[in-house]
């Protein structure tokens, strides 16, 4: 009953179109013709700003996945001396803000417009799929972007004064997540990071700093995964319109932003660190890239997506063999795409980030590991090598316990 | 209904004296197609039906919304109009529909306002609702596997008891199968013919004729039945309900202790879940309230920490609400203990339910079974040892086959005893 309607609305603007050129004839033909020329004018132009808003190669499009970090957010931690440390953070620390619900839902909508001709208007769940990590931001940003990704439709709406519908989002508790939040407890990581972190933290070019912030903030800053947080404290204090005491002036952001974006990077630092760390992640990609590869799998997902941190996106990143640092903004995605071109009977990948929710349109990334265009072939083999067959044993995670 | 009623306004009128300090809240998702349609069945091509199979519907996702709004209601004084990460949990079933229903029911409890309006044009607001795979969630999914209960299952299952009791419907079933195509043999497989049926009528599809014979009134009571079985004994309900039982009390314990020590310590002041039928019936059942009916889309159990405000006592109270429309619940009877149960003798009543030490105890009869296999596997080891032994041995001196025999003769007698001794420790264990 409900697809009738969507029919009804379909049939009934070629009507009153053909209504329209019924008149035109009555009138004199130099009107006619600037009619006519204005309308063929104004369709060319229509056709341009769309195609520009549209990726061109949408026809070949077979599969998105979608990886962004959550939107802005109240500070995680506090430091000693920080002026601000009793400070009311609405819905305390850690908590997405109004304008972090925003940027996601802005996001949404972004994409809506990009894929307008790839993602059905209709939520349909065999198309979509939706992980999280469990903190709540996370979920919460998940579930705006998905309010700006799937407004209801027509025959979706089921509340006629509310433009929403609830989509599912997937989610596993902190302990059991090694997909998106990569908290699931593993030892072997562990060994690795503490060393790396060792490394590192005894790089002299970092003393200075190190040196200056535990004069400054009144506590012992030894460690980029120190300098870290602090970063990310000042910041969110800065974008919430807080005045940061005079002493930040030398440090922040410039002379604290490579420990902080190295700190963000040591979680998947090497090869071993990233298969255990986004491996699990990268698996998935491969089966969901796999399953429509195969057509045999009968898989309709359209778009698979996951809701993650700063460190989940630089994981992937790092992954998909970018050594540069990186330091992504809130609601920054990345993207890769599986293509099919059929005259060549070929599949291949591409790669798009956005640092933030408000770039128009996104980078298009050259995959080092790659040539262009990236056969899927080739991408298989890279992610395949940053997969473990057995994470737990890898994770030497039953040693570790006994 | 006019004692329903009465209980209500029992219910606001004593509100004077009594605060509610605490509630969990667990109800069944919203209206949804059927799971999986019978082979014979009219209705079985997907898409005569607005959603997928399994799917929640519009009106479900409306009727949890206003239930949210009843919530919003009901506990206007427990939880701030504002929506507090501080004062409520929301956790649901790893399956679309339940996660679906929750988001709605939020949506209904949670409308922003003030500084909670992050868009203007969108009156609503993301709330987290968390959720767990079903095969690692033994809490509220409770589809984590566990070989004690499994083993339990099994043994009742085939006991005396619930055979007579299902043979009663053998006639019932043999005309199910022959009608639906497929073999129903259990009150579970009633059940899901009886909801498919239900769900169909509900959307006004014409059901066939060899339904009139038996849907609703023979089918409803066996349909019943299927929400006992996967806790009909006190191990079953124990392994089944018992860690969501002893969340809740750990919870409510909590809040006490807080309340009485006067510490300013926060704690949650709800808890939400987002479930099935299955779970609603096994929660019921395990604590001796089943009344035999089937649970309704958004049918909804209340768990109420009261506190006497004259005397500065603490009560359980448990409301239940089986129906699609969202009317006010009814409070049910805590068996031995009444309407208003003191804290303390609730915990004693459902001590089998919250003792319960779920990892270790779903391992115990793991632990026998391997003990078993290795003890089998042993005896093989030994055997294939013994036999080669013995045709080399044969080979090598034909002339003392007697004293061969006399070995063997030992050797199977060592182990019959053996496997014997065995399979009592085995039943030891097993009681």
């Amino acid at each position: 009953m409900e697809y009738d309607n969507d029919d009804n609305s379909w049939r009934r603007p070629s009507t009153t179109q053909q209504n329209k050129c019924h008149r035109i004839p009555k009138r004199s033909t130099t009107t006619a013709v600037v009619v006519l020329g204005l309308a063929v004018l104004s369709c060319l132009l229509g056709y341009c700003v769309l195609s520009e808003t549209l990726p061109y190669e949408s026809k070949t499009l077979r599969l998105v996945i979608i990886l962004f970090r959550h939107g802005a957010r109240t500070p995680v931690s506090t430091y000693r001396s920080d002026p601000y440390r009793n400070y009311q953070w609405p819905d305390g620390y850690g908590s997405l803000t109004n304008v972090g619900k925003m940027q996601l839902y802005e996001l949404g909508k972004k994409y809506r417009s990009y894929y307008a001709n790839y993602v059905p208007e209709d939520y349909y769940e065999k198309n979509v799929y939706v992980q999280s990590s469990d903190k709540s931001r996370c979920m919460m940003s998940a579930y705006t972007f998905l309010a700006g990704l799937f407004p209801p439709s027509q025959r979706q709406t089921w509340h006629a004064e509310l433009p929403w519908q609830p989509i599912p989002v997937h989610s596993l508790p902190r302990l059991l997540d090694n997909i998106v939040a990569g908290t699931k407890p593993c030892a072997k990581w562990k060994a690795m990071y503490a060393e790396q972190l060792a490394e590192k933290n005894s790089d002299p070019k970092f003393n200075e700093v190190f040196e200056n912030l535990s004069k400054y903030t009144n506590q012992t800053v030894r460690s980029v995964i120190d300098v870290d947080y602090l970063y990310s404290t000042l910041a969110t204090e800065q974008e919430a319109g807080l005045k940061l005491p005079e002493w930040t002036k030398n440090l922040f952001p410039h002379k604290m932003r490579l420990p902080f974006m190295l700190s963000l990077a040591l979680l998947s630092y090497n090869e071993s660190m990233q298969r255990l760390q986004i491996g699990p992640m990268l698996n998935e990609i491969r089966e969901n890239m796999n399953n429509t590869f195969n057509p045999s799998s009968g898989s309709e997902r359209l778009l698979l997506m996951y809701s993650g941190h700063d460190v989940t996106v630089v994981a992937l990143w790092r992954a998909l063999g970018f050594g540069e640092l990186l330091e992504p903004e809130y609601g920054a995605s990345l993207v890769l795409e599986l293509h099919e071109d059929i005259e060549q009977n070929l599949f291949f990948v591409k790669a798009f980030y956005r640092n933030n929710t408000k770039t128009e349109m996104p980078m298009e990334l050259k995959l080092p590991f790659c040539e262009d265009p990236c056969s899927y072939k080739q991408f298989y083999d890279h992610i395949s090598n940053l997969i473990p067959d057995d994470w737990e044993t890898e994770c030497e995670n039953n040693v570790q316990g006994a | 209904m006019i004692k329903l009623m009465l209980l209500a306004l029992f219910a606001t009128t004593s509100l004077c004296d009594e605060t509610i300090e605490f509630a969990v809240v667990i109800y069944r998702h919203g209206d949804r197609t059927p799971v999986n349609p019978y082979p014979t069945d009219p209705w079985k091509n997907e898409s005569l039906w607005p959603v997928n199979f399994g799917q929640l519907t519009n009106i479900g996702k409306k009727r949890h919304y206003q239930l949210g709004q009843w919530f919003r209601k009901r506990y206007s004084h427990l939880i701030s109009k504002q929506y507090n990460p501080q004062e409520i949990y929301v956790r649901s079933t790893d399956v679309d529909r339940t996660l679906m229903s929750a988001q709605a029911n939020l949506a209904g409890m949670y409308p922003p306002n003030g500084t909670s309006v992050w868009n203007p044009d969108l009156m609503w607001q993301p709330i987290p609702v968390h959720t767990v795979p079903e095969h690692d969630d033994n809490i509220l999914a409770m589809k984590k596997s566990c070989p004690a209960y499994d083993k339990e299952h099994l043994k009742y299952t085939h006991s005396v008891e619930y055979l007579n009791k299902l043979h009663k419907y053998d006639e019932l079933m043999h005309y199910l199968s022959s009608n639906t195509g497929t073999k129903i043999k259990s009150f579970a497989d009633i059940l899901d013919i009886y909801s498919t049926l239900y769900i169909e009528e509900l959307n006004n599809f014409t059901l066939p004729q060899w339904t009139r014979s038996v849907y609703p009134e023979k089918m409803r009571e066996p349909a019943g039945y299927s929400f006992k079985t996967e806790t009909a004994t006190p191990l079953l309900a124990r392994l089944k309900v018992g860690p969501l039982m002893k969340i809740i009390v750990t919870s409510i314990q909590e809040v006490i202790s807080n309340k009485t020590t006067g510490k300013s310590k926060k704690h949650k002041k709800l808890l939400i879940y987002s479930a099935h039928d299955l779970t609603i019936g096994n929660i019921l059942n395990s604590l001796d309230m089943y009344d035999g009916k089937c649970p309704a889309f958004t049918s909804t159990i209340l768990i109420e920490l009261i506190h006497d405000d004259y005397t500065q006592d603490y009560y359980i109270r448990i409301l239940y609400r089986n129906s699609t429309e969202i009317i006010e619940p009814s409070i049910l009877n805590i068996p031995c203990c009444g309407a208003k149960c003191p804290f303390e003798r609730f915990k004693t009543i459902y001590d089998n339910l919250i003792s319960v030490k779920w990892d270790y105890e779903c391992r115990q009869s793991q632990f026998v079974a391997i003990l078993v296999m290795s003890f089998i596997v042993g005896m093989g080891l030994f055997a294939t040892i013994y036999m080669t032994h013995k045709v080399l041995f044969m080979h090598w001196s034909k002339e003392i086959d007697p004293e061969v025999e006399q070995y063997d003769r030992f050797v199977n007698t060592h182990f019959v005893t053996l496997k014997v001794s065995m399979d009592c420790s085995f039943n030891r264990d097993q009681v």
